[in-house]
């Protein structure tokens, strides 16, 4: 996630939501969506990119 | 979290020399699977490189999302050498930023990309055709060219001398009559295909600085289910997959790359595993691979599109360790060989390293070796020829024969921009030098080896066809050039409308052929007593014959009878044309210091012994 959002890795805590991080906009969203599938090997309904907007449901989806 | 995809590139980066090199491996992860994260990666250590970028400008005005394709564009660009400085118009802005005083006339781009689907430029294109009354339906075409048109005239205004590059997207939605469709009266495809001959030739006759990509290579190589991310596409308006988005930035970039970046002017192709299966030397005529069966007619499949190189304008030249007598056997003798003696600019059959041979080629051919892709299925010589020769191309052919006939496929360097009958017999004209060549052996001297060739020079003053021809000209001569200026298709054109400029040039013929088009002259000040030469320059393919001298003084002659009293004309040095540093010198032009020289018109000679060897066509255009 920060790779993707050109960040610091302590600029994302277990907890962030996607509101409390400016370089995570709704195109940035989209490529983390992305990263997410070709990382892990899964692949997200429509949906699934509306909820996903946080680390605890990106977690817990992954799980 | 898992770091193990992002180790291989940073693995292959461990194995690189060079940017150049890097670079090749990553463009075919890239079409693979090459993640987000890696093309990230990838940025990173291409920027760390020494190796000198070129600055370029890109701006994208989409009328979908578009700014997911940043990151292709940046990779695609480093990948080719380019640094490039984007800037992408904010969503449905694309009327209000090609407007004179917006921001895209501010950012001044080099290339401006209008990324849009069909039914933008014309909304009524994305009803159902079929459900359309006759007389609707026949009006689109036109209202559709119109409004592109008109789009045109504004962005011509808006950027100036940067290239516009038009990308709609391919349709991908399901044919409303499905599959009658393409037996129906009122066909969608059909119709399509109508108003694309209509678009093509738009582009071709009014707006020929502008580039059209209509994205069917996405369908084509990755049909609707690769190229297409529906949930992107019904959430966000951003169409693409991974793979998708790779592909159009990657195939949009040839743009820069053509125009830009050395061309690739000749393909030096190895032949055993290459041209054929097998190893002539070891496996004879009959036991090499070349034929109707599997894996001979991949071989032949392979031939095939070489020969498509050959039509485009590209040479081919033969690079192999065998023996002379072999392979001559084959390209003479096999049946199942496509490529024939006459497609080949030159063969070199030797055990010489292939770095030296390329270097004779590069002299033999009078072109650099930039301007060679080198073919070969060993990955010992591509390695030799990367680490010896680092400004050519290499492509290794791969192990697999199924993967031989479209492995050139993908390079965008082997695109090309237009297509003049100069491109199309280009290969021909090394076939009759090598008849030349063995002429001149014959003939001692060389005024009787010049009269033997009967030339006929045609010289064309101001004449507007063949724009295309001349400005190519101006880009790819550099030996034979006097000031090197180098002109686009619109600046030529300009030139010739200009009645303070004249443009002039010969086209030489001789008995073993027609060498085309092969000499330039662009003067300017020509309504006043003193001409100035701004460009003289000569296809090297012709030195030697003293055609530039006849041309010259032909010219001159026709200055004097216009009146006018004095030639200016320049030499400026590069490190490509130091051959003509005397030129101007040698055909009498007094030196006037800083590189200017003059020629006084009433001290012209009444002939000059060159106009013996040419019969000269001289046309003027009013």
């Amino acid at each position: 996630m920060a790779e993707i959002f050109q960040v610091s890795e302590n600029k994302i805590p277990p907890d962030l939501e996607q509101e409390d991080l400016e370089n995570w906009d709704s195109l940035q969203h989209l490529n983390l969506m992305l990263a997410l599938e070709q990382e892990f090997g899964v692949t997200l309904d429509v949906d699934d990119l509306a909820t996903l907007t946080s680390v605890p449901a990106i977690l817990k989806y992954l799980e | 979290m898992q770091k193990t995809k992002n180790n291989r590139v940073y693995e292959l980066n461990e194995k690189c020399k060079s940017r150049t090199e890097f670079a090749q491996y990553l463009r075919t992860l890239a079409r693979h699977d090459l993640t987000l994260s890696e093309l990230r990666v990838a940025v990173k250590l291409l920027r760390e490189y020494k190796d000198p970028t070129l600055p370029l400008k890109i701006a994208v005005l989409g009328s979908y999302t578009t700014e997911l394709l940043k990151d292709y564009w940046i990779f695609h660009g480093l990948i080719h050498g380019f640094d490039v400085d984007l800037y992408f118009a904010p969503y449905g802005q694309l009327v209000q930023e090609l407007q004179d005083g917006s921001n895209l006339s501010a950012f001044r781009p080099d290339y401006t990309y209008l990324l849009m689907q069909w039914s933008d430029i014309l909304p009524g294109l994305g009803e159902p055709l079929h459900g359309m009354d006759k007389k609707e339906r026949d009006l689109l075409p036109n209202l559709f060219l119109s409004s592109l048109e008109g789009m045109f005239d504004n962005a011509q205004t808006t950027v100036r001398d940067g290239a516009v590059v038009v990308s709609l997207l391919p349709r991908f939605a399901s044919l409303g009559l499905g599959c009658y469709d393409a037996m129906a009266e009122r066909s969608e495809s059909m119709f399509f295909a109508s108003l694309k001959e209509s678009l093509s030739s738009l582009f071709r006759e009014r707006f020929p600085t502008y580039h059209y990509d209509d994205g069917e290579h996405l369908l084509t190589t990755l049909g609707k289910a690769g190229a297409l991310d529906q949930r992107l596409w019904y959430s966000s308006r951003y169409p693409f997959s991974p793979k998708g988005g790779n592909l159009l930035v990657e195939r949009l970039m040839r743009f820069p790359i053509l125009e830009r970046t050395p061309r690739v002017k000749c393909i030096v192709l190895d032949c055993d595993n290459t041209l054929w299966g097998g190893i002539i030397g070891e496996d004879g005529m009959a036991g090499i691979a070349l034929g109707p069966e599997y894996p001979g007619n991949c071989f032949v499949a392979f031939q095939r599109r070489l020969l498509d190189m050959l039509n485009r304008g590209c040479l081919l030249a033969i690079c192999s360790k065998n023996n002379p007598h072999d392979v001559r056997q084959v390209i003479r003798e096999h049946p199942s060989m496509v490529l024939r003696e006459e497609n080949f600019a030159a063969i070199l059959a030797n055990w010489d390293p292939k770095p030296n041979n390329l270097s004779l080629l590069a002299e033999e051919l009078s072109l650099g070796l930039d301007s060679f892709l080198f073919v070969d299925d060993s990955p010992y010589e591509c390695r030799m020829v990367r680490n010896v020769l680092p400004e050519t191309r290499v492509v290794q052919v791969p192990e697999q024969p199924l993967e031989v006939p479209s492995c050139l496929d993908h390079l965008q360097e082997l695109e090309i921009l237009s297509l003049t009958d100069e491109d199309r017999q280009r290969f021909r004209m090394y076939v009759q030098n090598r008849q030349r060549q063995e002429l001149a052996v014959t003939c001692g001297d060389l005024s009787d080896y010049l009269n033997s060739l009967k030339m006929k020079m045609r010289i064309s003053v101001n004449g507007a066809e063949h724009v295309s021809r001349l400005s190519q000209m101006t880009q790819k001569t550099s030996q034979f050039n006097l000031t090197t200026k180098r002109y686009s298709e619109k600046d030529i054109r300009s030139f010739i409308d200009d009645d303070n400029w004249m443009v002039a040039h010969f086209s030489l013929s001789d008995i073993f052929g027609d060498n085309g088009i092969v000499g330039l002259m662009l003067a300017s000040n020509i309504t006043s007593d003193t001409v100035l030469i701004d460009t003289f320059l000569m296809s090297c393919r012709v030195i030697g014959r003293r055609a530039e001298e006849a041309f010259l003084y032909r010219m001159l002659r026709s200055f004097r009878e216009l009146n006018k009293l004095k030639v200016k004309a320049s030499y400026i040095p590069t490190s490509k044309n130091n051959l003509v540093e005397d030129f101007w010198a040698k055909q009498d032009f007094i030196p006037l210091g800083e590189s200017y020289y003059e020629s006084d018109l009433a001290n012209l000679p009444e002939d000059h012994p060159s106009l013996s060897h040419f019969e000269i066509h001289f046309e003027e255009e009013a």
